[in-house]
C-alpha cells in the first residue's frame, strides 16, 4: 500500500517543532535558527511536491538546514557568537548549579568551533547520525567526518569512550 | 567529567550530548516562523529573506537575452559610497547589480582541464594578495530585480600573520517599505591577523544600523546595535587567517581548490564584460554545493581571477556573485571605511 505523501502543512504541524529544536542546537542562537529555518522552509515549500516524494522528507529538510547554516557562516561576516548558552532561560531548563558553569563553558567552546566541526558534533551527538549519514548530509567522505569529529572532540577535551559507531545509539527520532 | 592520565579533567561524550540538548531552549516559535514564511510567500515580501524563490516564475531565462550594461565592480563600489551618506532614511542604493544572465556561446575547442584552471587560479590569487578584494553578492534575482545585495571589501586580500586586516560589508535588501534596495547595515571589522591555526581574535567592530527598514537591530548573537545608530566595540571575530576568503562571501581560493579537484568542469570559452572568460559548471560532486544547481562560474582567461558565479541558472530566481581585485590606492582604501550617516548617534550594543 502506498502511503499518501506528507503535505507541507502536515509537515509543519507535526515535524516543525523538532526541526526548530535541531536548528537551535545547530546554530546555538535563536535568531540565527529562525532565519535559517525560515529560508529553508520558504525554499522547501516551493518544491514540496518533490521533497514529499522522498523516503525521508524531514531528513532532507534537515540537510537543507545544515547547508543553509554552513552557507550563512560562509557569507556572514566575522562576528563570533560570544558563547551559545549565555542566554540561560531557567524556566525551560532547570539545571543543577554544580554542573551549570561547566556546561556553559562547554557550550561557549562549541560556539567557537568551525561550522563544519560543530555540524558534525551536532549530527552525531544530538541527532544520533552515523558517520556515513553525516557524510551524506555534508557531502563529504566518512573519513572526513571522523577527522572533523576527532579534531573537534580534542579541542573540547571530550574523551571518546568507544569507537565512533558507539555514538550512534542516541535518539534516532526526536519529535 | 573524568580525568586523563595526567589528572586533567576530561569531558565525556554524555557531557557533550547533555550540553547540546540544552540548546533546544533556543528553538524559535513554530508559529512565528510559519507566519514569516507565509508572509514572505505573498506578493508583498519583507526584505529579510535573501534568496526568495516565488512559485511559478516564468521561464524568461530561457529566452535569449543580452547581458545588461554593466559598470565594473570597482565603479559599482564607488557609486554605492557616494549614495550612502546624507540622504533620507532608509538609504537606498543604486547598485548596478548584475541581474542578467549572459548569453552563452561557448567555444568548445581547445579547452583546458579543470585541474589546470584551478592551479592557475590559485597562482593568480598570489599575485593579488596585497590588493583589496571586492565581492558583490546579489541574491534572489528574478526578472531583473534583486532582493538583496551584499558588498564586501577586504584588505589585504591575503593577509600575513601580524598584518592588520580590515573588512567592510554593506548589506542591502529589498523591502516593501521602500522602492529599490535599502541599506540595512554597514559594518567593518579591523584586527591583527593571527598565526595560522588561530581562528578567532579580538577585533574592533564598527556597525551602522539603518533606520526605516523595519529591523529591530543589527548584529549577532544578541549583541544588537539599535536602528538609526552606530556602535563601535571590541569583540572576538573570526579571522581570515592566511587564505583569500576575507570578504565574508564565497572564497575564491575555495572555489579554485574545488576547480582543481574537478568539482567543476570546464564547459567552454566565452566573453564576459569584454573579458575573455573560461566558463565552468559545478558538477555537484564536491563538498560545497551551491543549491540549487546548476551553478556556472566564469574565470578571466588571461588573469585566471574569478569574474562571476551564477547559482540557480534555469530556476525562477538565481544568485550572482562577482569579484574584483582593486589596487590599494587612497581612493580604493577609502572604500574600507564605514560611512556614518549624519545625525546617527553612537550607541552601545545591547546584550
Amino acid at each position: 500500500m502506498v502511503e499518501a505523501a506528507l503535505t507541507f502543512e502536515e509537515f509543519a504541524a507535526t515535524r516543525l517543532p523538532a526541526v526548530l529544536r535541531f536548528a537551535a542546537v545547530l546554530t546555538g542562537d535563536r535568531g540565527l535558527a529562525e532565519d535559517v529555518v525560515q529560508e529553508v522552509l520558504l525554499r522547501a515549500s516551493r518544491r514540496w511536491e518533490s521533497i514529499a516524494g522522498l523516503d525521508r522528507p524531514e531528513a532532507y529538510v534537515r540537510k537543507m538546514i545544515v547547508n543553509e547554516y554552513l552557507s550563512w557562516r560562509r557569507r556572514s561576516w566575522r562576528l563570533v557568537p560570544s558563547g551559545a548558552g549565555t542566554e540561560v532561560d531557567g524556566r525551560l531548563t532547570p539545571d543543577p548549579a554544580a554542573g551549570h558553569a561547566e556546561r556553559e563553558a562547554l557550550l561557549a567552546e562549541l560556539a567557537r568551533l568551525p561550522a563544519r566541526q560543530r555540524a558534525v558534533l551536532v549530527l552525531r551527538y544530538y541527532e544520533g547520525f552515523s558517520d556515513s549519514e553525516i557524510a551524506e548530509t555534508l557531502g563529504c567522505a566518512a573519513g572526513t567526518v571522523r577527522g572533523y569529529a576527532s579534531r573537534a572532540l580534542a579541542l573540547l577535551r571530550v574523551e571518546m569512550t568507544g569507537p565512533p559507531s558507539s555514538a550512534q545509539h542516541v535518539i534516532k527520532e526526536k519529535s | 567529567m573524568t580525568r586523563d592520565g595526567n589528572g586533567r579533567p576530561m569531558r565525556t561524550e554524555d557531557d557533550l550530548r547533555q550540553a547540546l540538548a540544552t540548546l533546544e531552549r533556543h528553538a524559535p516559535s513554530a508559529d512565528s516562523v510559519l507566519v514569516a514564511v507565509r508572509h514572505a510567500s505573498g506578493p508583498a515580501r519583507p526584505g529579510r529573506f535573501s534568496w526568495l524563490r516565488p512559485p511559478g516564475g516564468s521561464p524568461w531565462w530561457r529566452r535569449p537575452r543580452l547581458i545588461l550594461p554593466l559598470a565594473t565592480a570597482a565603479a559599482a563600489a564607488g557609486l554605492v559610497i557616494t549614495l550612502l551618506p546624507g540622504s533620507a532614511s532608509p538609504r537606498t542604493v543604486s547598485v548596478p547589480v548584475q541581474t542578467g544572465l549572459p548569453r552563452l556561446a561557448p567555444d568548445q575547442a581547445g579547452l583546458p582541464s579543470a585541474a589546470s584552471v584551478g592551479q592557475a587560479m590559485l597562482t593568480a590569487f598570489q599575485g593579488v594578495r596585497g590588493d583589496i578584494e571586492y565581492t558583490m553578492q546579489t541574491g534572489g534575482v528574478t526578472r531583473g530585480v534583486a532582493t538583496s545585495a551584499n558588498q564586501g571589501w577586504s584588505w589585504p586580500a591575503q593577509p600575513d600573520p601580524g598584518q592588520q586586516q580590515v573588512e567592510r560589508t554593506v548589506w542591502a535588501e529589498r523591502t516593501h517599505r521602500v522602492a529599490g534596495l535599502a541599506v540595512f547595515e554597514d559594518s567593518a571589522v579591523g584586527y591583527t591577523t593571527p598565526a595560522a591555526g588561530v581562528q578567532t581574535v579580538r577585533g574592533q567592530v564598527t556597525m551602522v544600523c539603518y533606520a526605516g527598514t523595519g529591523q529591530t537591530g543589527c548584529g549577532w548573537d544578541g549583541r544588537q546595535t539599535p536602528p538609526g545608530t552606530w556602535s563601535q566595540v571590541s569583540q572576538r571575530v573570526w579571522a581570515s587567517t592566511s587564505d583569500i576568503s576575507a570578504a565574508g562571501g564565497l572564497s575564491p581560493a575555495d572555489l579554485a581548490r574545488g576547480v582543481a579537484k574537478a568539482y567543476w568542469q570546464v564547459v567552454g570559452r566565452t566573453r564576459l564584460e569584454g573579458q575573455p572568460a573560461i566558463e565552468l559548471s559545478e558538477t555537484g560532486r564536491g563538498p560545497v554545493v551551491y543549491d540549487p544547481l546548476p551553478t556556472l562560474l566564469w574565470v578571466n582567461a588571461r588573469t585566471y581571477l574569478p569574474i562571476r558565479m551564477v547559482n540557480g541558472v534555469g530556476h525562477a530566481q538565481w544568485d550572482v556573485n562577482e569579484w574584483a581585485f582593486l589596487p590599494p590606492t587612497p581612493g580604493n582604501l577609502a572604500l574600507l571605511r564605514v560611512r556614518i550617516p549624519p545625525g546617527y548617534p553612537r550607541s552601545v550594543p545591547s546584550r
